[in-house]
């Protein structure tokens, strides 16, 4: 079993960090995406908004479709975003929720676009490559932590235990045991909710078998989904405000508090035969995810469908809602983002006390040792540095339209990851045990370059952010700000460390006589 | 999500996660004055499961059951690491908890 | 163990286990309906419950002395499962 977490932990866990630092990140993606693109940048408002005043003209503009989701605004987004296909690729467009006027500036993949999907793809679309290696790394992580617990079975006696003060290697692993420990419920059902949510990826063949190979029959029945088809005359549309406020008193009606809707799907709006259909995805108060769903006939605003879903898919909904965490708790949405750190503290921990257990003898000197050395700090604070590039880059090109060779700004941000992160490898390789302390070093710097970049390209300082209500702003801003100040600190720890193994290792060269 | 309860929650996981890592022979060592017998170590191990169990009973009140599930082992786990830096870093923390529980009647 | 042993072991477990596991999710999401649950409650029970089952497969497999028996375990029942399939799916023809 122990050969099995090894070998398992050396296979994956690299990868497996980067998905826990993404995934980590992702919990405030919202906020992050508003400190990456200025122009959503809203106070949160609790006034609520009129669709037909407000979304009417900028969807009836944008002619027949198929599909144009409406993303509501609530807490975490202020901005209203519509969303729809366009020329192959799915457009988003950011508005004021009040004025209607749409924002436009800096466009960004932001951590939406980008940080999110790495987590549960790589952003490799190619046949759903992306999803298999997520789908098998999270197997690994289960099996690690199987292993694990296995491996440490006296693990009460251990649960507290951790001693700095020793061996390097004792107070590694006694750090890896206690950090997968603490939260090990934690460190469980986000990789087994992670495969639930993504089950139809997985495990294709059920709905294949049962529908003849036609997946929406399956999923009308799961998630009230359904589908129409363009009648081709053109017909007056009912008042979309009353539609939505229809199914929220439904909604509310069984909850027992104001329930809201969040995504709206309007397809085929203008035609006879199109469906308008509210749903709450993300229930504020509530874990479930996407449990109901009312669907309107468009042209006379009939309730066509009241869908609420099937027990085991509200099983389903509870565990899926646990992974995706978009309900109102900010406590538990901090506790997340901790358990998250501890997460890629463990797998980091892992690798190094892997590394540690070889470094006495000739193992050092093999390329096999050297590849894994180079791979762990790449793979951890390589690619923490690669997301600091990533927040600079956004910043440091402020203006919307900058394309350099082609590439545009988000696509220049996204360059920016990739380059660092590989370059963090080869500086991992030359530079060996160096490199830790140079790349701390490094997100330090850039931390805080990103965190006056964005006061100087915005203005939004702390201080003037917290004024204006924007507290992702100010949030992001603290985060950039104490990490730097960590980075930095364990750097200097680190050099200091380095410093004085040079001056142990050469006090017992210069006199072999007295170091016996 | 009542900022008390939350706050009790938190407070009554951090003292039960003390109490029950106090309970073991290697940190009661680093904290306590008093011997440890066997009737006083299952006495604060009582305690902290005790202080445990508020914190879920805080957790429901405040939440229901569905985020509680969510909540309570989190909180736990914010305790058990911040009980676990202090015993490692500064066990002094730790002594006014157990002085306070474990009396030394010799 | 042996490198031999050790492949054997892994594609056993891993690829002959996904298999056993695919084949056992697609055998009960045929079965389930006929003691009158839905489909795509089937469909996600059967899937949900095949995680866990995979990886206990898994750790089983490693766990397992008899390379023999582990080769067995999972081949039998995979071929079981998917004979059942293939003579059970219900040829609802939509396309």
């Amino acid at each position: 079993m122990t050969w099995l977490h090894n070998a398992t932990g050396l296979l994956c866990s690299a990868l497996l960090f980067a998905m826990f630092w993404m995934g980590t990140l992702s919990v405030f993606d919202r906020e992050i995406d508003q400190w990456m693109m200025p122009h959503t940048r809203l106070a949160a408002s609790d006034r609520s908004i009129s669709l037909d005043a407000i979304v009417r003209p900028i969807v009836d503009e944008l002619g027949p479709r198929s599909d144009i989701y409406l993303y509501l605004p609530k807490q975490r987004e202020p901005s209203l975003r519509i969303g729809y296909e366009d020329s192959g690729s799915f457009k988003k467009r950011y508005f004021d929720p009040w004025t209607g006027k749409e924002l436009t500036g800096r466009e960004s993949l932001a951590a939406t676009g980008f940080i999110f999907p790495f987590h549960f793809s790589f952003h490799i679309r190619w046949m759903n490559l992306g999803y298999w290696l997520a789908g098998f790394l999270s197997m690994g992580m289960l099996v690690l932590l199987s292993t694990g617990i296995y491996a440490h079975r006296k693990i009460i006696a251990e649960f507290f235990v951790f001693r700095p003060d020793k061996s390097l290697r004792r107070s590694t692993l006694d750090l890896h045991n206690m950090t997968s420990l603490v939260a090990l419920p934690f460190h469980f059902l986000l990789p087994l909710t992670g495969l639930f949510i993504f089950f139809s990826v997985y495990l294709p063949w059920p709905a294949g078998i049962l529908f003849g190979g036609e997946t929406e029959p399956l999923f009308a029945e799961m998630y009230g989904s359904r589908s129409v088809q363009a009648a081709g005359r053109r017909a007056e549309m009912a008042s979309l405000d009353d539609m939505i406020r229809a199914a929220e008193s439904r909604w509310s009606g069984r909850t027992g508090y104001p329930a809201a809707a969040d995504i709206v799907r309007l397809q085929h709006w203008g035609d006879a035969n199109a469906l308008v259909t509210a749903r709450r995805v993300f229930p504020s108060r509530q874990v479930a995810m996407d449990r109901e769903a009312v669907t309107f006939a468009a042209s006379t605003g009939e309730v066509v469908q009241d869908f609420k879903s099937l027990p085991i898919r509200t099983a389903h909904a509870w565990l899926s809602g646990l992974h995706f965490i978009q309900f109102d708790h900010w406590m538990l949405r901090w506790l997340y983002f901790g358990a998250g750190l501890l997460g890629c503290v463990m797998i980091a921990t892992g690798l190094l006390f892997w590394l540690r257990s070889r470094e006495r003898g000739k193992a050092p000197n093999t390329p096999g040792f050297q590849t894994m050395a180079a791979m762990t700090v790449g793979s951890t604070t390589g690619l923490i540095l690669a997301t600091a590039a990533f927040l600079v880059m956004n910043r440091a090109i402020p203006h919307a339209g900058f394309k350099v060779l082609g590439q545009d700004a988000a696509s220049l941000e996204v360059w920016a990851f990739a380059v660092v992160w590989s370059t963090s490898f080869f500086h991992a390789a030359v530079r060996k045990e160096r490199a830790w302390s140079e790349q701390c070093l490094a997100i330090g710097l850039f931390a805080a370059s990103a965190a006056v970049l964005n006061w100087v390209t915005t203005g939004h300082h702390p201080a003037a952010a917290a004024d204006a209500g924007l507290w992702a702003v100010f949030a992001v801003d603290a985060m950039l700000l104490l990490s730097a100040l960590a980075a930095i600190a364990v750097s200097h720890r680190l050099q200091c460390r380095f410093i004085s193994m040079l001056q142990t290792a050469s006090q017992a060269d210069a006199s072999p006589v007295d170091a016996r | 999500m009542e900022p008390l309860l939350l706050a009790a929650a938190t407070a009554a996981a951090i003292i039960g996660c003390a109490l029950l890592a106090l309970s073991q022979k290697r940190h009661w060592r680093a904290t306590c004055a008093a011997v440890r017998t066997p009737e006083r170590s299952r006495r604060v191990r009582l305690l902290g499961t005790a202080s445990t169990m508020a914190s879920l009973v805080f957790c429901l009140l405040g939440n229901g059951l569905s985020f509680a599930v969510l909540l309570w082992p989190l909180l736990l786990a914010l305790a058990s690491i911040l009980v676990g830096l202090s015993l490692s870093i500064a066990p002094g923390i730790l002594r006014p908890l157990a002085a306070l529980v474990v009396r030394d009647r010799t | 163990m042996r490198a031999g042993e050790i492949s054997a072991r892994l594609i056993l477990t891993v690829l002959g286990g996904y298999v056993l596991t695919a084949a056992l999710v697609s055998a009960s999401v045929i079965a389930l309906p006929w003691i009158g649950l839905a489909a795509s409650e089937s469909v996600l029970l059967a899937s949900m419950l095949g995680f866990v089952f995979y990886l206990v497969l898994i750790l089983w497999g490693f766990h397992e002395h008899s390379l023999l028996r582990v080769a067995l375990m999972i081949c039998i029942p995979a071929i079981v499962s998917l004979v059942f399939v293939v003579a059970f799916a219900p040829h609802v023809g939509q396309g």
